[in-house]
């Protein structure tokens, strides 16, 4: 006897979950990394700010800020077609993953515990580097936090339904009926 | 297994397509980065004037009390007429935030800049203005006749600005001001081009400090 289905795997079969998850994020990373594309200098002062990587030698940061934008715009770009959308939600939660917190402690360094120009921590207010121009941390790290979970959902999704790669998926050929001659 | 094998070939081609377009695009554009070269790296000044070496912590004191850098500069040893004689009698307009980079640089005022574009020597060349900004952001708006030096593509600019810089007698680097950095990076720029030290100066102010105190602007691309 088969066990009922459960309420999440119902909601993931009907590929709703799914598509807007991939729209939110698509949507926002291709915009994003459009934006770090058209401006590499802008981006690459952008992640001087905070201090991650070294100045010296040079390549690290500069191969940073040439490849970075182009792997969101890719990453955004396939989960919108729904072509390799397991692949790129994986990347893109590595990624969310990884600027979350730079994003928090860099707003915490501005606020410096109350003495910064910022009365409070929600009220810092700065260029993250995030391709939008200056936002308020609070925001941004709920924003990612949302964007986190649509790649989460992106990555365990089982459905594939408009999806781009559905149509490239060989369906296995439904079972023959066995003609026994007797 | 098989999925995740799946998945594991997709992250691999999603990084490599966009690793290749990336590189490749950055190859093709104008404006794209150099991947070896340091734009954040300090180099050495050819030449230094002497009070200008003094021990860091003159340095980094803050600017507006006595014995910060502008008062370091007052005893500068040049043969112009110093900018720090102005600076000397006035409040000091340093506008830029603690973490801005510490440089080598001659500072003036916004009296002083406004008194050299006045100057009829100006039309000359004896003294340039270079903006260390943008294209976009000259465009918009930039101090008269400035000539332009992004230090983030200043290859393009080397054949029109490095004679000229070499014939002046002063420049002045500018860029948006507050925490802008593009003029230390644009004056380390001329530094590597073999101009002395003691001609380049930094307007700290910037544009923002220009336009709030009612600078003429001159709007355009170079002609």
């Amino acid at each position: 006897m088969s066990r009922p289905e459960s309420l999440l795997a119902r909601a993931d079969r009907s590929g709703w979950p799914l598509l807007l998850a991939r729209l939110a994020l698509g949507v926002m990373f291709v915009w994003m990394g459009v934006a770090k594309i058209l401006d590499p200098v802008e981006f690459l002062k952008l992640i001087r700010q905070y201090h991650a990587l070294p100045e010296s030698p040079a390549y690290y940061m500069n191969t940073v800020a040439v490849v970075l934008p182009w792997i969101e715009t890719i990453c955004g770009a396939t989960l919108l077609l729904g072509v390799a959308v397991r692949g790129a939600g994986i990347v893109s939660a590595v990624m969310l993953v990884f600027f979350t917190p730079m994003i928090f402690m860099r707003g915490l360094e501005l606020y410096d515990g109350g003495g910064g120009e910022f009365a409070t921590f929600c009220a810092v207010n700065f260029d993250c580097g995030c391709g939008a121009g200056a936002v308020f941390v609070c925001n941004k790290t709920a924003e990612n936090c949302g964007l986190l979970l649509a790649a989460l959902v992106a990555t365990a999704s089982r459905s594939r339904r408009f999806c781009l790669s559905r149509l490239f998926v060989r369906r296995p050929a439904p079972a023959r009926p066995r003609i026994s001659v007797s | 297994m098989k999925r995740t094998a799946l998945t594991l070939l997709e992250v691999i081609a999603l990084l490599a397509t966009a690793a290749t377009l990336a590189l490749a695009s950055n190859a093709l554009r104008r404006d794209g980065l150099k991947l070896s070269k340091s734009y954040f790296e300090k180099p050495v000044p050819h030449t230094r004037a002497t009070t200008q070496e003094g021990p860091p912590s003159t340095q980094q004191s803050p600017p507006t009390t006595q014995g910060s850098p502008t008062a370091t500069r007052e005893s500068t040893p040049t043969t112009q007429e110093s900018p720090t004689t102005t600076q000397a009698s006035q409040p000091a307009t340093n506008t830029r935030q603690p973490d801005v980079e510490e440089h080598p640089f001659q500072v003036v005022t916004f009296e002083e800049a406004f008194g050299i574009i006045n100057d009829e020597l100006y039309e000359l060349d004896v003294c340039i203005f270079v903006d260390a900004r943008n294209d976009k952001q000259y465009e918009q708006g930039h101090i008269p006749r400035a000539w332009r030096l992004d230090p983030y593509h200043s290859d393009l600019y080397i054949d029109d600005l490095e004679q000229l810089a070499r014939d002046a007698e002063r420049i002045i680097i500018y860029c948006e001001g507050g925490d802008c950095e593009d003029a230390i990076f644009a004056g380390r720029e001329l530094l590597e081009w073999g101009i002395e030290l003691e001609k380049i100066s930094l307007y700290e102010g910037g544009i923002e400090d220009w336009e709030a105190k009612g600078g003429p602007i001159e709007k355009g691309a170079l002609e």
